[in-house]
């Protein structure tokens, strides 16, 4: 795993994708950051909850070709001959990806000693934040290594995952859209009144519940929750696990 | 050639068999696929959902700089006071917000929830719509009497109804304006849901009656009462103005007109037949004259003069250039009721009337420095420079309910003065009621307010070249030299 890490994160550095993502997610938050200075008041938690809206673009960026560009070479049958397992090989490129959004941090802390220096605020609170955010994006690079996993095409593996998060992103409205369209199915059925309302409610509530991102919304005002945490991580290890049983696949498919 | 059909049909049947092994083999590895994935969804789910249910409420911490979303010790202890089998219900009657930046429910929403967490049961707090479900209202209120309305909270107790307006959970500084709006300048969220729901359970210790007009507002003033266990009614004078015998004291607070002569009796048979106290602030504002009420202040020897206040002993004074905004310094027996100082401006002068009965006490409470002048509003005359009194007691001595507060500043009980020093105003006007109802401050529930986030920057070690230059730095010289980094990295290695 260590070797696939290594390699992996290596690869980022020697070809432009690393920095294309890195000066990305640097002009990004320093478009936020540099708004908040200007206006005088800087909360660096809910700058770094913002953060996660740039997953859209930056994951897709970091994670398109950590499987695909393997397929496409042929060099994927080296997943199957080496000594590692194969979910072990998915952890490492997981990991190196995670790494990379890591390193891209190091300019959020930056401005976290930028606001520190000019009289800002940077409290227990801003640190529940970043932790909160390393728990989104590894859900999002989870998902973006399953995407990579699915087709040898870098092109096809970005737009997958960029599919993926937007899904994720727009659950609220989905859910939205699902319980006003029940409520008007079912009162062409008769149903009426408020227990429709409530039943609807009901309905755009679990739908809601799924959604990482509502979960998370209450970090931005200084609510650490646990909850949104493990949510976090478990929906990391089933797309991880998606990832394994996709490579798994070939093992035993004919195709 | 018949042994090599039979060769041939031996060595098909082989990979015939061979085929349908494999096929079943893929088969079944396909299906244990599909299975695990299916299992460890639904596992990952169940296990959220439980983790959620159970202890999704207790591991949650409220990491905020002002402690917005957690209850104090004081609401704790509270709660922890009440019985078991305690029910109350404080319901939002709108949806619940997801977006709670810039808006009061970013000071309310996790608040409530701590508020049912610690409550163990006794507290539940809902979000129902009265547009969706308008149900809740008449559920909450059958006899219409609480006038519920949306975008308010109620909170709900055995029948009663407490109405919370989510703009009252703030002191805001209505002398600044910021971005259009008034300025919030401290929360006040759980001294008013806390106080709402003590008030529910407890009910009101006494009853005080507020005499005003529309011109001053005193909002901070019923809050404060209320937080007291005091029950404010407003009351409008009208020509058949008569005293509840429920009612305690009366507030005399802002009025733009003097009294007619009936209320003035009025008043006058409440003190002496209902041993009643009177509480009463006026300014020089408008020049208005009193000459009714002074009938009724003459009962405890004090009378509202004509003249302003103008301070002249700049250690004094707020604003050099007026002399009419300055400090005032608190006489010794009363120096318990603030450990600030005091302020006022446009301040009207408070004295005796010349009824120096043996069975009245009067004293000073606030007063200027000995370099202050009192100048006739009406005459523009000046008095000679000394000490006035701009707030006066008096009480009868054989008396433990009679007593009045006269001050000649509206700074403790109109909202627009009130909040330029709200926590020292706070802190006064609630040991005068205190004081003058008799409240023993053990038996309440009094929860400070707490500050209001603040993201500031020091704005004086930042300039428009400051600003530029973190521009410059962070959108364009940081990403700038990864694309350099990139392009020289890509021009190396495109021949390798």
């Amino acid at each position: 795993m260590l070797a696939v890490y290594k390699r992996e994160l290596n690869s980022y550095f020697r070809n432009p994708t690393g920095y294309i993502a890195l000066a990305l997610f640097a002009f990004l938050s320093g478009f936020i950051f540099i708004n908040k200075f200007n206006q005088g008041s800087v909360d660096m938690s809910a700058e770094i909850i913002s953060l996660r809206n740039y997953f859209l673009v930056i994951v897709p960026v970091v994670t398109m070709g950590l499987f695909s560009e393997d397929k496409r070479r042929g060099t994927d049958i080296l997943y199957y001959t080496t000594p590692s397992s194969l979910f072990s090989i998915v952890i490492g490129k997981f990991l190196a990806a995670m790494t990379l959004l890591g390193i891209m941090f190091i300019n959020v802390i930056i401005q976290m000693i930028v606001t520190v220096k000019y009289g800002g605020t940077v409290n227990i609170g801003t640190f529940g934040s970043c932790l909160v955010y390393f728990f989104l994006a590894s859900l999002f690079i989870a998902v973006g290594v399953f995407a990579s996993a699915l087709t040898d095409s870098q092109i096809i593996s970005a737009i997958v995952s960029f599919v993926i998060i937007v899904l994720i992103t727009v659950i609220s409205n989905i859910a939205s859209t699902i319980s006003n369209s029940l409520a008007s199915v079912l009162s062409v059925f008769g149903f009426k009144g408020e227990s429709l309302y409530k039943f609807c409610d009901k309905v755009e509530d679990g739908i809601n519940w799924v959604n990482p991102l509502t979960k998370s919304e209450n970090f931005r005002y200084g609510i650490f929750s646990v909850a949104p945490l493990f949510y976090c991580i478990s929906l990391t290890l089933v797309f991880l696990y998606l990832t394994y049983r996709v490579l798994d696949k070939k093992r035993w498919s004919q195709k | 050639m018949g042994s090599n059909n039979t060769g041939k049909n031996t060595s098909k049947n082989k990979n015939t068999k061979d085929k349908a092994v494999k096929d079943s083999r893929v088969k079944e590895l396909k299906s244990y696929a599909i299975l695990s994935v299916i299992a460890m969804i639904a596992i990952v789910f169940i296990v959220n959902i439980l983790f959620d249910y159970l202890l999704g409420k207790t591991l949650r911490y409220d990491f905020s700089a002002s402690g917005k979303n957690s209850i104090s010790s004081t609401t704790e202890d509270f709660l922890d006071s009440l019985p078991s089998d305690t029910d109350i219900r404080i319901v939002g009657l709108f949806d619940k917000p997801t977006q709670l930046t810039s808006t009061p429910y970013e000071y309310t929403v996790g608040l409530l929830d701590d508020y049912a967490k610690e409550s163990n049961g006794k507290i539940t707090v809902e979000y129902i719509n009265p547009k969706t479900i308008p149900s809740i209202l008449t559920e909450l209120d059958p006899s219409g009497k609480y006038n519920l309305k949306p975008d308010t909270y109620v909170v709900y107790y055995e029948g009663k109804c407490k109405v919370v307006e989510p703009l009252s959970c703030f002191d805001f500084d209505e002398q600044y304006l910021y971005y259009g709006q008034y300025k919030p300048i401290a929360n006040k969220a759980e001294s008013v849901f806390t106080n709402a729901i003590a008030r529910l359970i407890n009910g009101y210790n006494s009853k005080v009656y507020v005499i005003t007009d529309d011109y001053y507002p005193h909002t901070q003033l019923s809050g404060i009462l209320d937080s007291l266990g005091v029950e404010a009614i407003d009351v409008r004078l009208t020509s058949d103005f008569k005293i509840e015998d429920d009612c305690d004291a009366i507030v005399i607070t802002g009025l733009s007109y003097d009294i007619t002569e009936a209320q003035a009796q009025t008043m006058i048979d409440f003190i002496h037949n209902k041993g009643g106290s009177l509480y009463v602030a006026v300014d020089c504002y408008l020049g208005i004259q009193y000459p009714n009420l002074n009938n009724v202040l003459k009962e405890f020897n004090l009378r509202i003069t004509d003249n302003v206040l103008q301070e002249f002993d700049t250690s004094y004074l707020l604003n050099a250039n007026s002399t009419l905004e300055s400090y005032l310094d608190l006489a010794y027996e009363f120096s318990e009721f603030s450990n600030a100082r005091i302020r006022s401006n446009y301040s009207r002068v408070i004295t005796t009337a010349g009824k120096p009965e043996s069975y009245i006490t009067t004293s000073s409470v606030l007063t200027s420095s000995t370099s202050s002048v009192s100048t006739n509003m009406m005459t523009l005359q000046d008095e000679k420079t000394g000490s006035y009194s701009v707030g006066m007691h008096s009480e009868y001595s054989d008396s433990m309910s009679q007593e009045v507060y006269l001050f000649g500043t509206l700074y403790f009980s109109c909202d627009t003065y009130f909040q330029v020093d709200a926590r020292t105003n706070t802190n006064f006007v609630m040991n005068i009621f205190e004081d003058m109802l008799n409240i023993n401050s053990e038996d309440l529930v009094i929860v400070d307010s707490k500050p209001i986030d603040d993201y500031s920057l020091k704005t004086d070690k930042i300039n428009s070249n400051t600003i530029s230059a973190m521009s410059f730095v962070f959108m364009a010289v940081i990403p700038l030299v990864f694309v350099i980094a990139g392009v020289i990295v890509y021009n190396r290695r495109k021949n390798l």
